[in-house]
Order: C-alpha cells, then structure tokens, then sequence
C-alpha cells in the first residue's frame, strides 16, 4: 500500500490551483491544537504527512494523534488507545484517533452494537477506551473523494480522566 | 494562503493527463481468479470498469467525462454520462445484453454500503439475466462490528467480494 505521504501528493495534484493546499481534516486538527494550548504531540500510525504538526514529544505529552490508514483489528487500537493514555498522556491530555473504518477486520467485535457501522464504531470506541469522548466526527456518507486515505475521516477527541 | 480542501471532486484538471490519471483512479487492481469466475460473451456489456485494461471482444461503456484522456479504451466502448439515467436506460435496453459487468469499478460501488449496491444490481437485472459487481472487500461498507467477512453476501474470492443479481 503507497504511504499516505505519495497519496496526498498525487490527490493534491489533481486540483486546478496554484495556491497551497490543505485538507479539512489536518486543518482541523492543527486549529485544535492551536486553540487548546498544547505544546507537546506524540505522533502514532499513520502520521507520515503532518509535517505541519513540528510540536516536540515528551515522554508525556499534551497530545497524542494516532491515525489508522491501515488493515486493523478494532480490539488491537483499544489496546494500543488505552497504553497510550495511561502511559504517553499528561493529564487532561487528548487522545486524538482517526481510523478508515473500510479497512478494519471484519468480525463479531460485539453483538451488542448498533447495526448502523457510524454508530457502532461510536459505541465500541466509546465503551472501550478508558477516556471521556468529548468529540466525534465522520463524513458520513463517504464516497471515496474526502481523502480519507490520507488522514481518516472517522475521528475522536478523548480526553485523559484524572 | 493556504486553501482548505474538504474533496478533490471539485476543481479538477481537465486535461488528458490529468483525466488519464482521474480514470485510472476508478477502477481497483483486478486479480486473475476474479477474472476465470467470470464468463463473458460477445454482447455481455461491461460498465464502467475501465475497458483499457480487457481484452474480451464484448461492448463496453465508459464515462464520457475521460473520453479524452490518453488511455487506449477498447474499440468496443460507447462513452455516456454516467449520471444520465435517462441515457443508460435507452442503451442497455438497445443492447439487451447477455450480462452486465461491473469489475472493480470504484464510480460504479463508491464506498457505498452494501445493501445499496446491492439495490442497483437489482435494478441492473432488468436488462439482463446476470449482473456481477465485483469489489475489494475494503472498498464497500457494511458494519465490520457485527459482520464476519464470509457471512457477508455474494461469492468471497481471496479479498474480493462478488455479487450477482441472485444475491439481492
């Protein structure tokens, strides 16, 4: 699979413009980042296209942005989500996530879940990580053009429990 | 100033380049054992899945939107606007094809879930007796929650998924 980094170039290039370029997704991280007073970032995943980010890394920082763009099994991020927050995380800090929900594997996580995927992706993260959600975004319906391959539209704000 | 960008459906080039590049970007790598399950005849009409890359003697349709990009199209291909049903309807009812093929077309399954591409592999089946839609496995939604992957419809071949009009 090309890295995230060759696949924003070639999606970026395809645009009749001469100004530079962002993408919703990294702008509204870094305008979080920007307005909640962070100074420290632990990059996670798939995070080789923000550049922009040039926040330095702690031990424990203020942030950690964990990106999933590849093939993934929703227990494993749990786990990783929760050593991260216990162990990387100031406190108060912000779990950022954002994973593509069409290359989780597929299986029966839990049958409890809503049948809706938005919503039940909402609920097994919501259950599972030990946080407090604070925000949720999607782009529901995705039609392939959002640049989810790049920076995963399904996102999460947690923040760290004292 | 930098511009925010929310999809790179808007402001596309529209040179042929540009559009040789936008039309290979909608179709998926297809493998060989998605191709040997399949049986294509002279009049079967394969949609939207990028005739340049076939060499069945069968007719193809392509998007009109990248009749001029430099890829060498099939000689069989009719271009049409995809988004004219109007259009599609009058062809395929011209044709009265043996089956409709939809092979790793990205415009055609769209991320969409697969209870809607099913839908419109129904309405395809008015044209003709057999209707495949082929896909990747992690180009199409349904909830990977409370799904395994072999109780999802259709026919599993490696990772790709194959859905015909029986399966609706």
């Amino acid at each position: 699979m090309p890295d995230t980094c060759s696949i924003l170039k070639r999606q970026l290039d395809l645009f009749d413009t001469n100004e530079p370029l962002i993408i919703k997704q990294d702008n509204e991280l870094l305008e979080f980042i920007r307005s909640s007073d962070i100074k420290s970032a632990r990059l996670v995943g798939n995070t080789d296209h923000l550049i922009s980010l040039e926040l330095p890394t702690h031990n424990q920082s203020d942030i950690v942005v964990y990106l999933v763009n590849e093939s993934f099994r929703f227990d494993a991020i749990v786990d990783t989500a929760n050593h991260l927050i216990k162990n990387h995380l100031t406190s108060q800090g912000w779990l950022y996530l954002a994973v593509n929900k069409f290359l989780a594997e597929p299986d029966c996580y839990d049958q409890t879940l809503p049948v809706d995927y938005e919503l039940a992706v909402l609920k097994y993260f919501e259950k599972n990580i030990d946080a407090t959600l604070q925000h949720y975004i999607t782009n529901h319906p995705d039609n392939g053009t959002y640049f989810n391959w790049v920076h995963p539209l399904t996102r999460f704000y947690f923040q760290k429990n004292d | 100033m930098t511009k925010i960008v929310n999809s790179y459906a808007a402001q596309l080039k529209t040179d042929p380049d540009s559009l040789t590049d936008q039309h290979v970007h909608t179709v998926y790598d297809i493998s060989s054992q998605v191709i040997d399950t399949l049986n294509i005849t002279e009049n079967s009409c394969v949609m939207f899945s990028g005739s340049w890359r076939f060499n069945w003697n069968c007719r193809y349709i392509e998007s009109n939107y990248f009749k001029k990009s430099r890829l060498n199209y099939h000689k069989n291909t009719v271009f049409v606007d995809h988004n004219n049903t109007v259009m599609l309807d009058y062809l395929l009812k011209k044709i009265q094809p043996d089956g409709i093929y939809l092979l790793h077309s990205a415009m055609f399954v769209a991320y969409r879930n697969i209870d809607l591409v099913l839908k419109d592999v129904k309405n395809l089946s008015q044209y003709t007796a057999r209707v495949y839609c082929t896909v990747p496995t992690n180009r199409i939604g349904f909830n990977r929650l409370t799904t395994k992957i072999q109780d999802l419809p259709g026919k599993l071949v490696d990772n790709f998924l194959i859905l015909t009009n029986d399966d609706c």
